[in-house]
């Protein structure tokens, strides 16, 4: 939407930036670190890489044979191993309440919830079809998570980055991504599923992100 | 999720974002209820405990992904002490509505600020998320003073589920990818920002 930018919309607030600095995304794919990269950069590039060789094979399937899915529509725990199932740090993180870990941020019930609603709408293989639709920038890091590494989101940008995100672009970054940056914070706490897990952080950068836009 | 601010105007977009809708389709806004009837939850709570399960994953972590225990544990509650329906109260202490864009059913929730000069707001979200994921921050974006914020910083809501998402309809061709979502939440006549637009016109009124 930011990249459309259609009449009446201000700005954007996102706590998943789509601002992977290009050399660093193809470095991604081809495997080798740019030359140059700060240790905050350097720990992005390693966390973009581990994504990509260990955690992305949910998307994959998705991009690729989302109708192989009958499972995840016939059983209800099949439907769930496959929505827990995400990046390290998110799956940890919604898998943790089912064990004896801490449980700050999500309960069994916030996750059961999510998880029941996409069962009683039958929604699992409709819903991952998004990633065949977005196919190619799932197979390739250099456009991901940029829906489109051509579009230019020319209008202000609020960034929240929350540190157990798949990846927490450094405040550069999203100058490049976003030429109308209006609001970049780095939370202490949080993944990927922010307004779920922490909703009094994310409000208050939602707050605070669109303050210069009224 | 990211979310997007719109300003209420009243000139209609009419460029490349413009959502065209089809002679045929039905442009209001309908008012739905959540109401999952019980045998459906009868259904899932047998399938629960009929799971075939696998073997232990090999390794000590979750590195093959989720956990044998971690899943049994999940059926087992679920099956035995989930309520549903405590989720479904929640969601239908809310305002939800249904409206028909490019052939598909859109389902929203849409909660206005008591404030009148907050800001319009989209809410959107991903996979594996829905709008539960977005329940917990409705009340401290569109009612802040009960939340130590200021009315100055009050928003008005319209949360989508995406299409192929929860209540809404499920594309039954091809062409539904992030692109043309953001066309939808960007027309004139999308539930995003039709009734943001004209904050003093009622929903369930067409936008034309």
């Amino acid at each position: 939407m930011g990249a459309q930018a259609p009449p009446g919309l201000l700005g954007i607030h996102t706590n998943f930036a789509g601002a992977v600095r290009p050399d660093v995304a193809a470095a991604v794919q081809s495997g080798a670190a740019p030359s140059g990269l700060d240790d905050e950069e350097t720990r992005n590039y390693e966390k973009l890489k581990d994504f990509f060789a260990t955690d992305a094979g949910y998307a994959i399937e998705s991009a690729t044979h989302p109708q192989a899915l009958y499972g995840i529509a016939d059983s209800p725990v099949g439907l769930a191993a496959w929505m827990l199932d995400h990046d390290a740090t998110s799956m940890a993180l919604i898998s943790r309440v089912f064990g004896d870990e801490a449980q700050e941020g999500l309960t069994r019930d916030d996750v059961l919830d999510n998880i029941t609603h996409y069962w009683l709408t039958n929604t699992g293989v409709s819903a991952g079809r998004l990633y065949w639709e977005d196919r190619a920038n799932f197979f390739d890091p250099t456009t991901w998570p940029t829906a489109d590494a051509s579009a230019i989101v020319d209008i202000p940008a609020a960034v929240s980055v929350f540190p157990d995100e798949i990846y927490s672009p450094p405040r550069s970054w999203a100058e490049e991504a976003y030429p109308k940056l209006i609001h970049y914070n780095k939370l202490d706490k949080g993944g990927h599923f922010a307004a779920w897990e922490q909703p009094d952080l994310l409000s208050e950068e939602v707050r605070t992100g669109f303050r210069s836009l009224r | 999720m990211s979310a997007v601010a719109s300003q209420p105007t009243a000139t209609a977009g009419n460029g490349a974002v413009k959502s065209s809708p089809t002679a045929a389709e039905d442009r209001s806004i309908r008012p739905f209820s959540v109401d999952v009837p019980e045998d459906a939850l009868a259904d899932l709570r047998e399938r629960i405990l009929a799971t075939r399960w696998p073997e232990k994953e090999t390794v000590e972590d979750q590195s093959q992904g989720p956990r044998l225990a971690t899943m049994q544990a999940l059926a087992r509650y679920w099956a035995e002490e989930y309520d549903w329906r405590e989720c479904e109260e929640r969601l239908k202490a809310l305002p939800h509505f249904i409206t028909e864009i490019d052939g598909l059913d859109i389902h929203f929730i849409h909660v206005r600020s008591q404030h009148e000069d907050a800001l319009p707001l989209i809410v959107l979200h991903g996979w594996p998320g829905s709008v539960i994921e977005q329940l917990k921050i409705i009340d401290p974006l569109t009612n802040p003073t009960a939340h130590g914020a200021s009315a100055s910083d009050a928003f008005h809501l319209v949360i989508p589920s995406m299409p192929g998402y929860g209540f809404s309809g499920k594309p039954t061709t091809t062409g539904w990818g992030p692109k043309h979502i953001a066309c939808l939440c960007g027309a004139d006549e999308a539930p995003g920002l039709r009734p943001l637009r004209r904050p003093g016109r009622r929903l369930g009124r067409a936008n034309r």
